[in-house]
């Protein structure tokens, strides 16, 4: 069809669409006499607008897949299982560790991460630091890597993995946690901050979201771990030594001077401020 | 970050001089907001949000939001935007579609799993490209139409914001959209898959 055409088309369809049934049979039959190309034209366009229904009339929303599918093996090791969610950074997978027959979580690195090379080299430096902390309520971070692609790069890490809620979903889903739980659960948090900044680790990202709860032994009450310790950093020097890096933690979260949204000098983190949001929880 | 900080100035800038006619201002706007699209889809796909799905509209105007300091602009200048905003959406979710494709196209020599299918729904990459393909073609008979599809279904805006932005009456807008819907549905309807994903929210 050409664009001349199509106007007369459209002028047609309009004339026509609005008419009550008896009113369509009327016009479309004179058109039909008139030109029957146009009619034609007309006439499917008037039965394809009956039949459109919802189509296109709320705006778009498009389902989200995971980037890894099950049974990709990234790295030459880790078999993708299945995938668990979207969180902080990237995507978490169940995947197997074929060189150590175990399951592992896998996480993936959010893309503006992934393709810059300095932030990947700061990444890995960061989780070797997060290896040492090695504390009964720290999630243990395993290896980190990267795989390219021909259009992506993946970079991930492993970490052991933990099976239960977060802390932010339970919350969700018990509106509150009552005293009895809570405060074991904080001691717990507690000592894994503390575990960390013996190690001269700040966390950087600590919020309900990145708190495991699991059942262990069966009847014992919740148990704590402390995850996402990729986004650990160590105080001062990291800050100092790249400023484009900015704290990942949500503003809520952070103490207010030390929100993002600032506009002046970003301060540097410090443990206190790590021991303050476990306050927040 | 602060790109956002500086550019928010200029993009405001651009887009004021833009809204007036000039069009050399027309590209440096385009890469801003095609550039601010994209870094957020990307990170809207991958990351930041526990949901698992992508609201264009929301992210539409989360980049004005960004860009576009409000208080030098007027209703004329933001229907602007989003004009333009729709359109780079378009592109940037088809250029993802497209590479996400490019990606899935198994490699000669290795072995594909049956389980290796993807886990949840697609971002429904075949309909996509469909429904772009469509709108191609629309465009060919009659571009402000396939304005309109874009800035209503992509961006989500009123059809009097989209007026404002074409410089056309409610009225054209409505028989434009009404005709335009009809033909689209048609046109995807012909590859069934894609009519009813794309209808489907």
């Amino acid at each position: 069809m050409l664009p001349e055409q199509w106007e007369r088309v459209k002028e047609a369809f309009d004339a026509i669409v609005d008419l009550d049934a008896a009113g369509r049979t009327t016009a479309l039959s004179e058109l039909r006499l008139q030109d029957p190309e146009l009619h034609a034209a007309v006439e499917e366009l008037v039965a394809n607008h009956d039949r459109a229904g919802d189509f296109l009339t709320e705006p778009m929303a498009l389902e989200l897949v995971p980037t890894l599918t099950v049974g990709e093996i990234i790295a030459g090791r880790y078999e993708i299982v299945r995938f668990i969610g979207r969180g902080g950074m990237g995507e978490v997978y169940e995947a197997q560790d074929n060189q150590l027959g175990e399951r592992v979580a896998l996480k993936t690195i959010g893309p503006d991460i992934a393709l810059d090379d300095r932030y990947v080299a700061r990444f890995v430096r960061e989780v070797k630091l997060a290896r040492n902390v090695t504390n009964k309520h720290v999630c243990r971070v395993h290896d980190v890597g990267q795989q390219d692609g021909s259009t992506r790069r993946i970079s991930f890490l492993t970490m052991e993995l933990i099976e239960g809620e977060t802390l932010a979903a339970r919350l969700r889903r018990c509106h509150h946690l009552p005293a009895a739980e809570a405060f074991p659960l904080i001691e717990q948090m507690a000592e894994a901050l503390s575990a960390a900044h013996e190690e001269k680790i700040i966390h950087r990202d600590f919020k309900p979201a990145n708190i495991m709860l699991t059942l262990e032994n069966g009847y014992t009450p919740w148990w704590s771990r402390t995850s996402a310790w990729h986004a650990a950093r160590l105080p001062l020097r990291a800050c100092n030594q790249d400023s484009r890096v900015s704290p990942r933690g949500p503003p809520a979260i952070l103490r207010p001077n030390c929100s993002t949204r600032g506009r002046g000098r970003q301060s540097p983190p410090t443990f206190t401020r790590s021991a303050w949001s476990s306050g927040r929880c | 970050m602060d790109f956002i900080v500086s550019s928010a100035v200029e993009v405001t800038e651009l887009l004021l001089e833009w809204s007036k006619g000039n069009r050399a201002a027309e590209s440096r706007l385009f890469d801003f907001v095609y550039h601010e699209l994209h870094r957020l889809a990307a990170r809207y796909m991958l990351g930041e949000r526990s949901d698992n799905s992508l609201q264009p509209t929301a992210l539409v105007h989360e980049v004005y939001l960004r860009l576009i300091d409000q208080n030098r602009v007027n209703w004329e200048n933001r229907s602007h935007f989003f004009a333009i905003a729709a359109q780079l959406m378009r592109r940037v979710l088809i250029d993802h579609a497209r590479a996400r494709n490019a990606e899935k196209r198994p490699k000669p020599g290795l072995k594909v799993p049956l389980s290796d299918l993807p886990i949840g729904i697609e971002i429904q990459t075949t309909e996509l490209l469909a429904l772009d393909e469509a709108l191609g073609r629309l465009e060919a008979l009659d571009p402000r139409q396939a304005r309109i599809v874009e800035m209503r279904f992509i961006a989500g805006l009123s059809e009097e914001e989209i007026a404002q932005a074409l410089g056309v009456s409610v009225r054209t807008v409505k028989r434009d959209w009404k005709v335009a819907r009809a033909w689209l549905f048609g046109a995807l309807r012909k590859e069934p898959r894609a009519a009813g994903a794309v209808g489907a929210r």
